[in-house]
């Protein structure tokens, strides 16, 4: 996925380029409208992160540029402010959600994955590994051509595991990735998810390995 | 808003008073000089007609051969007699002694001459009197010898003529008060309803209706209409700052904290020494709890600023709501709840603020996906009525809430099962007053199976 980040304070577009890079995407900044005019010119993206107040302009304009060329990028509007009503403005304009500043990584991605899936519908991104493919967008596996509906924890581990196969993910880091920092979880409640996860994909000719005091990865069964 | 003031006497009271009193004082004085004019109109009448007996007494006193002489004028007497039932006394005295009449008549000490009698109330057998008297000088025995002629009326007339008009007096004064206190009346009411049509509008002025007093008043009023012009120039103004100070808050302190929990998550998300982690846990733990009180402090000075100035739309509730559901879902699916919206009517397009809908719902979702039992479902059920609608809240919590439910409603109030939550215990409190802001409620119930419902009945 590559993301244009529109955002004036430097140091929150520069931390949210390095989360979408540690979760494997592609990110662009502009610090103001007149770069993001260009950067979005210039390439494509597959979401937009949209701060309203820029040094050259408001964001709105930007949302309202886009939206007048019948372009329906998803658009995640990124507002500090607590009034609703701004917020039912931006709707109204034409961005796809809004998040309120600060916010969490996790909520972030929710927002993104939930923008991405009303905008594709069953035209999904698939992961496949083996027999198992994933369709994050909707929260499906399929195995063998038999669907299985994922819930969102579950998805959101299946999907590190399937986005890097073979990797070794230590429990913290599957913990961080899953649950909200705002969650008191033990790092051992991420047992319980990888359990839940061998059971649905145990017709798979994948499975997720335990190494002893490090962590899991994900492999063929062949490979094993 | 019903203040209890001290009041004291109405102005319509005290112009009743007012006016009571001086028409009182009015008629006394108006009855005293009447009777005061009456009286000096008979005893005028009765002086002129004693002045003409003492002139015609004194007339028929002559010398005849060098003898004093009188013809008594009977026609006189009877003459001012006929006229009333009194009584009419005389005496002559003739160089100080006496000579015809009524002997134990009192003499006078003072006379006057022919053309001005003197005259004077006097008391005789136990009867007031008016009498004219008048010194005559008439020369006869080779001198100048003085007579003294005094003739008294008793007041039979003049009190029967006062008792008759007095009579009259009293029962004219009692019209004259009655149509005084009708007058009075009038007036005070007449006076008084540019004030009571003035005091009718601000009762009947909705508390957020903040336009200016422009009505045709009387110009004494110009002043107080000035006043409270003035006073809502000023309110429009602090609530104006009010909405900028909220907008320019929200933005000045949540984009550093911002920074600082995506700056702390990358860092988390980098670190492996667990000490380190714990410490960027709790960093980011903290920041959520600003990050939250700050939130709903501003939403709740938001609230307070909308309950004074609601903005009302139309729009389709169920519509409306199910957005916000949608809005809410990417969270509730991180904490892997399901939300699902029973509509249980059909949609209904509401007038009503569209901000103090919202917010009252987000903040019950809010809470529901904060205290909501892990992997449970948020169920709403709606229903909307031609006049009302209830949309219930029920999540399943797997603590109690170990506090009396009028006592969530309080600002700060939490339950025993928000420790370790990140809250602020403002949420409920901001939906209590913005339902007591739209005259409906909020009702919490605990139903069977540790079900915690929110209630919200508002007509529209």
């Amino acid at each position: 996925m590559k993301v244009l980040i529109i955002e004036d304070t430097v140091k929150l577009a520069d931390n949210l380029k390095s989360y979408f890079e540690l979760e494997g995407h592609t990110s662009d900044i502009s610090f103001n409208l007149t770069d993001a005019y260009e950067f979005y010119s210039s390439s494509h993206y597959d979401i937009v992160l949209l701060d309203i107040l820029l040094p050259d302009g408001d964001g709105r304009d930007f949302l309202k540029k886009i939206r007048l060329k019948n372009d329906s990028k998803p658009i995640i509007v990124m507002t500090a402010k607590s009034d609703i009503s701004d917020k039912v403005d931006l709707l109204d304009l034409g961005a796809d959600d809004y998040i309120i500043k600060p916010f969490e990584f996790s909520e972030l991605d929710a927002r993104c994955r939930a923008v991405l899936r009303r905008q594709k519908g069953q035209n999904q991104i698939c992961l496949e590994f083996g027999n198992l493919k994933l369709y994050p967008l909707i929260a499906t596996i399929t195995i063998n051509s038999q669907n299985i509906i994922l819930r969102n924890r579950e998805l959101r581990l299946l999907e590190i595991f399937m986005n890097s196969p073979n990797i070794i993910f230590s429990k913290h880091q599957l913990t961080d990735r899953v649950f909200s920092i705002s969650e008191n979880v033990n790092e051992n409640t991420i047992e319980v998810y990888i359990a839940r996860i061998r059971k649905l994909i145990k017709e798979a000719n994948i499975k997720i390995i335990t190494l002893r005091g490090i962590g899991y990865k994900l492999e063929k069964i062949n490979d094993i | 808003m019903i203040f209890n003031i001290a009041t004291k006497i109405s102005i319509k009271n005290r112009l009743l008073i007012q006016f009571g009193l001086a028409t009182i004082v009015i008629s006394v004085i108006l009855y005293l000089l009447i009777k005061s004019i009456i009286n000096h109109v008979i005893i005028s009448t009765q002086d002129k007609l004693l002045s003409a007996a003492v002139n015609s007494i004194s007339e028929k006193i002559y010398v005849d051969k060098n003898e004093l002489s009188l013809d008594l004028p009977y026609d006189t007497f009877s003459l001012i007699g006929s006229i009333s039932d009194d009584k009419i006394f005389y005496r002559i005295d003739l160089n100080n002694k006496f000579l015809t009449g009524y002997e134990d008549f009192p003499i006078v000490s003072k006379f006057g001459n022919l053309r001005e009698p003197i005259f004077k109330n006097i008391s005789y057998n136990q009867q007031n009197i008016r009498v004219a008297s008048i010194q005559k000088s008439i020369f006869f025995n080779g001198q100048n010898n003085d007579v003294y002629v005094s003739v008294g009326q008793t007041f039979n007339l003049q009190e029967n003529i006062l008792f008759k008009v007095t009579n009259n007096l009293y029962f004219l004064v009692f019209i004259y008060l009655f149509f005084s206190f009708f007058i009075a009346l009038l007036t005070a009411k007449l006076t008084l309803s540019p004030i009571k049509s003035l005091a009718n509008k601000l009762t009947n002025k909705e508390p957020n209706d903040l336009n200016y007093i422009k009505d045709d008043l009387p110009i004494e009023l110009t002043p107080l209409i000035n006043s409270l012009n003035g006073h809502i120039r000023k309110l429009k103004i602090i609530l104006k700052q009010t909405e900028i100070f909220i907008s320019e808050a929200a933005h000045h302190i949540k984009t550093p904290l911002a920074v600082v929990k995506s700056e702390s998550e990358i860092a988390l998300i980098k670190s492996k020494n667990p000490e380190n982690r714990d410490h960027l846990k709790n960093i980011i733990s903290s920041i959520n709890d600003v990050n939250r009180s700050t939130s709903q402090l501003l939403d709740h000075a938001m609230i307070l600023y909308k309950l004074e100035r609601p903005e009302i739309s139309k729009f389709y509730l169920i519509n409306k709501l199910n957005k916000i559901i949608e809005a809410l879902r990417p969270i509730a699916e991180i904490r892997n709840f399901n939300i699902k919206h029973k509509i249980l009517s059909k949609d209904k397009l509401i007038n009503l603020d569209l901000i103090l809908y919202e917010t009252a719902i987000r903040n019950l979702i809010d809470n529901a996906i904060k205290y909501a039992e892990p992997e449970s479902d948020i169920i709403i059920k709606t229903t909307i009525t031609e006049t009302y609608c209830k949309i219930s809240i029920e999540n399943k919590i797997n603590k109690i809430i170990g506090a009396p439910k009028k006592e969530l409603f309080k600002r700060f109030r939490r339950g025993i099962n928000s420790e370790n939550i990140i809250g602020t215990g403002l949420g409920l409190s901001i939906v209590n007053e913005i339902m007591q802001g739209l005259k409906g409620n909020l009702k919490i119930k605990y139903n069977k199976g540790g079900i915690f419902c929110a209630i919200l009945l508002f007509s529209f």
